[in-house]
């Protein structure tokens, strides 16, 4: 880089760079449990888990047709009712007004953008991705992500039915044992399936098209 | 009248107390002979055999006799009349006894002047008659079969001049040129064989038809009018079978190559003609196809010989199926690094292609590997995949860091592996991401002044592009444009906001100018999708 700031965490990996079109992120809000979320999926993450812990609780967010600063999105279970959720809203720094006093450092990339503000962090806590799942990993048939059933879900790609015959979302398993399709245990899977009323198809499951992360939340 | 035998007696005679007796008595007068004026011959072997005639006389005793005296114990039989000249003697008015005494058998008749009449030397001609009519030989004109389905055929012969006398009798024999086994019926049973059969016919012994002869009736073939099923067999069973139907019912078929010579397989048909035959030589190779014909057997209780096959130029074909290709176009799962450490890795499903037929699918290798053959359940037994299904695989990383666990997948002959390595102590990318431990970089305090929300050991993500709305048509391939410099599979990915119904390819593009580096997604759909796509560093 010719100029500007570039910040690597310990494994090597851009944190803050402004020799690109790099838009940081920092915590917007959150709630421990709520079965709605204010955030505009334009410059946000939603990240969520169910607040239930027993038993098998399937997660996802409903945003049809809600994409303004101030739409409301709902957490549904695969069933379609609503359920509580304890969620992090992390917005692109670019969809933020930086601050324009005080004390602290700005960074923005070459394309001009608002990549990083200090500013921006007003008591939210952070956020740092945990598990990573390339798109087209997964193909949507209880995919098992991880055992740590305190992180949270990226809820931007999913979606659940009013109908209960299509679903992308999480599935937080609570309990013990290996019972199939929980073969790996307790943990986070990854379940997606669409209901084909053609041809006799049916329920087939699907894969990632983008990619998924799970994340903490705190201090980081 | 059939005249059994003649004789002749040179007339002698003897007179004593008033009483002549004139003919041949012993030696003491008279002779007997074959001929007139022949020499002395008592055999009287046509009438009795062995017999001799010992006296033949008249004597004057009482009302006068005519005494015949034979050697021997003779039946009272066998002549009917006895003639003297013109003097007719019927055996039945004669007083018959047998002397056992002297061996000698006697036939007495009441007759008052001499039978011997003409004076002593004067031959006298004598003849013994059975009674019966005098006989003419038949004449037979052929011997015909009938044609049964059975064991043995019936033998008619049939004359063309019936003769005439006696009892008509009739003999029909196998191999024998003078057939003897006399009967009255006309008819006789022949087994069916090889040879010939010879028949004839007579009125008495000494009247008998000319022989004729015939070839002996031989042996049916079997029912020829067989049906027998073509098939196809699979590639490598050892036992084809076909169905002859419209067979008869107790006979054997047999199966042969095309005019072949050796049985491969025999069944004996049931009550509707049906046998199913099966066989394991001969058989065609994969790929190929060989024709077939079926031999009949008949049985001897229906007229055959219980023994030969004959062809019946009824013919099948057995094909067999080509081997399955089990070597399936070649794919690969791409290797995981960096992964997190115990935990369950899952490869991107593939498409096999390339096989036919069932192929076999195994699974080996480190990190308890398992595969999924389409929404099958997870295994990590030998499984089986058919062509155009999905094939996935998974294992556990290793506990270790910078391990990698390999699993070996292998359909039909073909293996590919899918390797999971464990990131390196101390870094992390894509997986379960570890943060670094260091004392040195960038610290970032929440509000409170306690809670960090930057540090270095935070994964951070960040935003290359936000969501943008992108509508890809159906069949199209719209590029969704990032500059990929430093960005890789272990630090960038696309994702999307809802999914909704999508059927996208993703492929990234990291080469060229830059105008043309980002993401492409492919629509597979038959509608044109409405995606908002957005690309993530982290």
């Amino acid at each position: 880089m010719s100029y500007g700031i570039q910040i690597l965490n310990g494994n090597g990996n851009a944190q803050i760079d402004s020799d690109t079109s790099n838009i940081g992120i920092t915590v917007l809000s959150s709630a421990a449990s709520s079965q709605t979320c204010t955030a505009d999926l334009t410059y946000d993450l939603v990240f969520a888990k169910p607040v239930a812990t027993s038993g098998s609780q399937t997660i996802a967010m409903d945003t049809t047709g809600n994409n303004t600063s101030s739409s409301t999105h709902t957490f549904r279970n695969n069933a379609g009712t609503a359920i509580n959720a304890s969620f992090i809203v992390a917005r692109a720094s670019s969809g933020q007004t930086a601050s324009s006093s005080g004390y602290g450092i700005q960074v923005y990339n070459e394309d001009g953008d608002l990549a990083f503000d200090t500013g921006f962090y007003n008591g939210n806590s952070g956020l740092g991705i945990t598990v990573f799942e390339p798109s087209m990993s997964l193909n949507g048939d209880y995919d098992f992500l991880s055992n740590d059933l305190s992180q949270y879900s990226l809820m931007n790609p999913t979606f659940p039915s009013n109908n209960s015959l299509n679903f992308f979302g999480y599935v937080y398993r609570h309990t013990t044992g290996t019972t199939s399709p929980y073969t790996s245990g307790p943990g986070i899977y990854n379940l997606s399936y669409v209901y084909i009323n053609a041809l006799g198809i049916g329920q087939i499951y699907f894969p990632n098209f983008g990619c998924l992360f799970l994340a903490k939340g705190g201090s980081v | 009248m059939a005249i059994l035998q003649t004789k002749w007696v040179n007339i002698g005679s003897a007179s004593f107390y008033g009483i002549t007796l004139t003919g041949k008595s012993g030696s003491a007068f008279g002779t007997i002979s074959n001929n007139q004026n022949g020499s002395s011959n008592e055999d009287l072997d046509s009438v009795f055999s062995g017999a001799d005639v010992q006296s033949l006389y008249h004597t004057t005793a009482g009302t006068g006799y005519v005494t015949f005296v034979l050697t021997g114990n003779r039946p009272n039989s066998t002549f009917a009349t006895l003639k003297i000249g013109s003097l007719t003697f019927a055996r039945t008015a004669a007083s018959y006894s047998y002397n056992s005494g002297n061996n000698i058998t006697t036939w007495i008749w009441p007759q008052s002047s001499t039978a011997f009449g003409g004076g002593n030397n004067a031959d006298k001609e004598i003849t013994w008659d059975d009674g019966q009519a005098s006989t003419s030989a038949p004449t037979t004109s052929s011997v015909t079969f009938n044609n049964p389905a059975s064991a043995n055929t019936t033998a008619t012969v049939a004359l063309s001049a019936t003769g005439g006398g006696g009892t008509l009798q009739y003999a029909c024999e196998v191999g024998d040129t003078t057939p003897d086994n006399w009967q009255t019926g006309t008819t006789f049973t022949i087994s069916r064989g090889t040879g010939t059969v010879y028949a004839r016919a007579r009125r008495s012994s000494s009247t008998v038809s000319n022989t004729v002869s015939a070839t002996r009736p031989g042996f049916l073939i079997g029912d020829t009018g067989v049906n027998p099923s073509s098939t196809t067999i699979a590639h490598n069973v050892t036992t084809a079978t076909t169905v002859v139907t419209y067979g008869t019912a107790g006979e054997t078929y047999a199966v042969r190559v095309n005019n072949g010579s050796t049985n491969l397989g025999t069944a004996l048909a049931n009550s509707q003609g049906t046998a199913s035959i099966s066989f394991t030589s001969s058989l065609p190779t994969a790929g190929n196809t060989t024709t077939y014909e079926i031999f009949v057997r008949r049985p001897t209780s229906t007229g055959g010989d219980g023994s030969t096959y004959h062809a019946t130029n009824d013919t099948f074909t057995v094909t067999r199926s080509v081997a399955p290709d089990t070597t399936p176009n070649a794919f690969t799962f791409n290797s995981v690094t960096s992964a997190g450490l115990s935990s369950v890795y899952q490869s991107v499903a593939k498409q096999v292609t390339g096989i036919t037929g069932t192929v076999t699918v195994s699974v080996s290798g480190s990190g308890s590997p398992q595969v999924q053959i389409g929404s099958g359940s997870w295994t990590s037994s030998s499984t089986t995949i058919t062509n155009n299904a999905y094939i996935n695989v998974r294992l556990t990383s290793s506990a270790s860091n910078s391990t990698a666990h390999t699993a070996t997948v292998t359909v039909g002959t073909y293996s590919t592996t899918f390797s999971v390595t464990t990131v390196a102590a101390g870094s992390g990318t894509g997986g379960a991401v570890t943060g670094g431990s260091g004392t040195y970089g960038i610290k970032v305090y929440d509000t409170n002044g306690t809670t960090t929300v930057l540090s270095p050991s935070t994964r951070y993500i960040s935003f290359m592009t936000l969501p943008a709305t992108v509508v890809v048509a159906a069949g199209a391939t719209v590029l969704f444009q990032q500059d990929m410099t430093g960005l890789t599979t272990s630090n960038s990915d696309i994702a999307f906001r809802g999914y909704g119904n999508l059927v996208l390819t993703i492929s990234r593009v990291t080469t060229g100018a830059v105008s043309g580096q980002g993401f492409n997604l492919y629509n597979h759909g038959t509608a044109s999708q409405t995606v908002f796509p957005y690309i993530l560093r982290f």
